[in-house]
């Protein structure tokens, strides 16, 4: 092993082995304190966050893995933001005395899963990467003891086993079509052999659409969007959505380019039904987290809608708009951890009447995340659409432009009504827990960032440009 | 020319700042308010002031790279049809924040800050010339409005509210669509993707899609003016606003859309408006009617007078698709008589609304007596908003009719009929409202200075309007011509293609 390939693999290592190690302090004969458990974490994710930064880039592993400047911009995101759901978690009542040892290691092996999806190059190493991550999310999204919990759980552990399966054969009919699992090697198959791969590539996607919420593979998401307790939404919402969404990427826009011009048909009716009936259902939606899941839905499609271009500029607007979709979630969910009453989430809109004026900065904050989810300049999500749609039209796709922009019209209507809602009167709030001030400055960097981002793009594109 | 900048920053920020520490200290956000958007307006007279045209007309222009990436710069230019209607902007940002004095009572930093941010909005989608700053300023001054309408209205303010937005935003959304499209045809033509609108106006579009992305321009002003099909949400938005919102909506945001309709519908697809232009003024010519016929059955007075800025902007509309010389020149003047009017006659209503608790004509009247001075203003700015001789709607509406005359006689006469219908519904809202029998008593007090000065602002700019229009005139002599090449040239390539 050389140098070059311990660097490479310094990350994963210090994953595993801060999973394991919050793992072992809970045999310590001392009880560990909570606060404790959450700094060792949190100094494990930063500092393999911190080793990513010193990857030489490009670089390939044995076929398995590649190190590249767009696994290394992912690979920080999901660290930092695998960091920030670690300090919700701290203080998010609900979960209060029930984030151990066990939470924090699941997490840790979420992300190491992540990373592994979105470094693959190898449809091996991608299934590993996708069971890594979907293991711990069934134990995190059933973590309270409650019955609609444990039902979550079960219902994601069931269709991420549909979704495997579909997986699985999909890789079976890739090697059979081409006697290789290799990215690169799958990347120039002769013509005769296209057929099967396509067929193989479908499947994968079906395993994907289920990881993705996409219609009509989506049945599960609302449920579990109110199931799972808010912080570990939050995490399932946002990153591990897009790890799972830059491998597809990784594997349709960088190396079976000759497919996913195949594909195109496809990918543009998934984009149609996701974002038209992701809109319809969160239109009166009257729960937040449920309607967090349409909208979710929703954002997918308009993702698909660049990648259905099939250009670069589509790549390149997918990409964009992966990192702000990660992070737009990531913000309102944190607000809506902020905001639980001690026992459980709030769930009707109802219950978050006036609670932008009691809290001026999470309030902005979640005005900016919505607004950004909305794509109203001068917001990252108003850029990511800008892309995106300029993708389709580019590629003459004016139709899906245009059942795009509809679409984005109506989803005004929701997100305005959340707004509304937190700016109404007041009432007199009873049991108010004070939002925790890691929280507060989480959603407040979430902000900056997406104005930044909406602001200031240029940097970012040309950063995506070179991928 | 970084004065440009300043008349957009100067909102924001400050808007920014009043919201940010003016909690729960009315009487600062108040004078802070008043301090920030008479700046405005002094930066803006004095740009008047000392303002040369070059070249292409333009009096400044700002160019900074903005994301080059795509071609997108923050590229503001001012001509002489930005600079009145920035004009306007400011002058109305004062008049907003001294009738909101007392009437708005909670949370007035916030108010504060929304009806700066919606004045920094404006102001940029005014001078913006690259297409995508102009979305982003068009998107950014809905936003606030929303709120405003959401939060400070009156009863039904939340569906008023929604139903403004998504208009707005499903019609904003398609000319997203077509600027994009723009960028790609000419991008394909020449190698040069950007959103400059120099750029662009030298794009030559095949037939069919010029039509096209014409039309996705159209729909989205015609939304905010608004034009006839699409009129629906400007009745409840206005009724339902608070006074100072009721006087940016109508004052501003609807010259938003005609502004949109002579800077890029008419100059980047001359050929396809040419072909269009009938149907714009048929459309005028219903909104007139139309919005003349439902102003004579309202009993609220908000209402009337939403109906009737229907009607006015019919007019303008009607002088820019005549697109001559005299059309031209009576639209923008029409643009700025009826802000100025109508700004007043909301400020007006509001005033009165908050003497007599109602707006409803059915419960006022006699109130010329009691309220002396508020009764002689809205005398006078009801006589200018039917277009009497001296005041400022006439010269416009004049200016028009002449203007729509030389291209048909038969819109001529129907236009003519519309101003007669406005007179006929002015005056009989004057009549109920402040003649006849005093129907409640109570004690009533007349303006005071506050009320007074924001009033005199608006009285001056619709005497000098009306009674030395010149200045103005002078202004957009420039523009209006390059506006009506386009169009001789435009007619010949259609006539050719007959040929």
């Amino acid at each position: 092993m050389r140098s070059t390939d311990l660097i490479s693999l310094a990350p994963f290592f210090l994953l595993i082995s801060g999973g394991l190690t919050v793992l072992m302090l809970g045999i310590w004969p001392q009880r560990v304190s909570t606060r404790s458990l959450t700094a060792v974490t949190m100094a494990f994710l930063l500092l393999s966050a911190v080793a990513t930064l010193f990857w030489k880039t490009p670089f390939e592993m044995s076929s398995m893995l590649v190190i590249d400047d767009m696994s290394r911009l992912f690979t920080l995101l999901f660290m930092l933001s695998a960091a920030a759901i670690v300090t919700i978690s701290y203080r998010y009542a609900p979960t209060r005395n029930e984030i151990r040892e066990e939470y924090l290691s699941l997490i840790l092996f979420a992300t190491l899963g992540m990373t592994m999806l979105v470094t693959s190059r190898n449809l091996v190493s991608a299934f590993v990467g996708l069971e890594i991550l979907a293991v711990p999310l069934y134990a995190l999204i059933a973590w309270k003891r409650e019955q609609s919990a444990i039902e979550g759980g079960i219902k994601y552990a069931v269709l991420a086993g549909f979704a495997a399966a579909f997986f699985l054969y999909g890789v079976a009919l890739a090697y059979a079509s081409a006697g290789t699992l290799d990215l690169v090697a799958l990347g120039s198959v002769t013509t005769d052999e296209r057929l099967l791969l396509s067929v193989a590539v479908i499947l994968m996607l079906v395993g994907i659409g289920f990881k993705l919420a996409l219609v009509p593979f989506h049945m599960w998401a609302p449920d579990i969007y109110q199931a799972a307790p808010a912080p570990i939404t939050a995490l399932f919402a946002s990153i591990a959505k897009i790890a799972v969404l830059m491998f597809l990427i990784r594997l349709l826009c960088l190396q079976l380019q000759h497919i996913w011009e195949a594909l195109l048909p496809l990918l543009w009716i998934l984009a149609v039904i996701s974002m038209i009936a992701g809109n319809l259902l969160a239109l009166h939606q009257q729960n937040l987290k449920r309607l967090l899941a349409y909208s979710s839905i929703a954002h997918l499609g308009y993702i698909l809608v660049a990648l259905a271009a099939g250009t670069a500029l589509g790549r390149d607007a997918a990409i964009y708009y992966a990192l702000t979709y990660a992070l737009m979630n990531l913000g309102v969910f944190a607000v809506v951890a902020a905001f639980s009453l001690p026992h459980q989430d709030r769930q009707d809109l109802k219950e978050y009447r006036g609670l932008g004026r009691h809290y001026p900065v999470l309030g902005i904050a979640m005005g900016v995340c919505l607004l950004a989810l909305a794509g109203l300049p001068p917001t990252a999500g108003f850029v990511a659409k800008l892309l995106a749609f300029g993708a389709a039209i580019e590629a003459g796709h004016i139709m899906l432009a245009i059942i795009a922009v509809i679409n984005t019209a109506l989803a005004f209507y929701y997100y305005l009504r959340i707004l509304v809602v937190l700016y109404s009167e007041e009432k007199r709030e009873q049991n108010v827990t004070q939002p925790s001030q890691g929280t507060s400055a989480i959603v407040v960097v979430v902000s900056l960032l997406l104005v930044g981002l909406g602001t200031f793009p240029e940097r970012m594109l040309m950063i995506i440009g070179t991928f | 020319m970084y004065w440009l900048n300043m008349l957009i920053l100067l909102p924001l920020l400050g808007g920014l700042l009043i919201g940010l520490t003016g909690r729960n200290r009315t009487t600062f956000a108040q004078w802070a308010a008043l301090a920030v958007t008479s700046a405005e307006l002094l930066i803006v007279l004095g740009l008047w002031w000392v303002a040369t045209p070059g070249a292409n007309g333009y009096l400044y222009v700002v160019r900074v790279p903005w994301i080059p990436t795509m071609g997108i710069q923050y590229l503001l230019g001012m001509d002489g049809i930005s600079l009145l209607l920035v004009l306007l902007t400011a002058l109305l940002g004062p008049v907003a924040v001294l009738v909101s004095w007392h009437s708005i009572r909670h949370n007035w930093s916030t108010f504060a800050a929304l009806i700066l941010a919606t004045q920094a909005g404006i102001m940029g989608v005014f001078l913006a010339l690259d297409l995508v700053l102009f979305y982003v300023f068009w998107e950014l001054m809905l936003v606030p409005m929303y709120f405003l309408i959401g939060l400070w209205g009156h009863e039904r303010r939340l569906y008023a509210a929604y139903k403004f937005f998504l208009f707005t935003v499903t019609g904003s959304l398609l000319m997203l669509v077509a600027i994009l499209g723009l960028y790609f045809v000419h991008g394909e033509q020449t190698g040069i993707y950007t959103f400059d609108y120099f750029e662009l106006l030298h794009t030559q579009l095949p037939e069919s899609s010029g039509m096209w992305l014409m039309l996705g321009f159209f729909v989205a002003f015609a939304v905010k003016i608004p034009l006839f099909p699409v009129h629906s949400w400007l009745p409840d938005a206005h009724t339902e606003a608070p006074t100072a919102g009721s006087i940016l909506l109508a004052g501003l945001l609807l010259k938003t859309g005609t502004y949109g309709l002579i800077r890029f519908c008419l100059p980047l697809f001359p050929e396809a408006s040419a072909i269009f232009a009938p149907v714009g003024m048929t459309l005028g010519v219903i909104g007139i009617l139309y919005g003349a016929l439902l102003a004579l059955v309202q009993e609220d007075m908000k209402r009337l007078i939403a109906y009737s800025s229907i009607s006015h902007l019919g007019f303008v509309v009607f002088g820019i698709y005549a697109w001559n010389l005299q059309g031209l020149n009576g639209a923008v003047l029409l643009m700025l008589a009826h802000g100025v009017t109508t700004g007043a006659m909301f400020a007006l209503v509001g005033m009165l609304e908050e003497r007599s608790g109602t707006r409803a004509l059915t419960h006022l009247g006699g109130l010329l007596s009691p309220l002396p001075r508020l009764g002689a203003m809205l005398l006078l700015f009801t006589l200018s908003a039917m277009g009497m001789p001296g005041l400022a709607n006439f010269a416009g509406e004049f200016l028009i009719i002449a203007g729509v005359f030389q291209i048909s006689v038969g819109f001529a006469v129907a236009g003519a009929l519309g101003i007669i219908a406005g007179v006929i519904y002015l005056l009989w809202m004057y009549q109920r409202a402040m003649l006849g029998e005093v129907k409640k008593n109570r004690a009533w007090i007349d303006l005071n200075l506050r009320e007074t000065v924001a009033l005199g602002i608006l009285v001056i700019a619709v005497l000098w309007l009306g009674l030395y229009p010149v200045p103005f005139l002078d202004n957009v002599q420039v523009p209006v011509a390059t506006l009506i090449e386009l169009n001789t040239a435009a007619m010949a390539g259609t006539a050719d293609a007959l040929h």
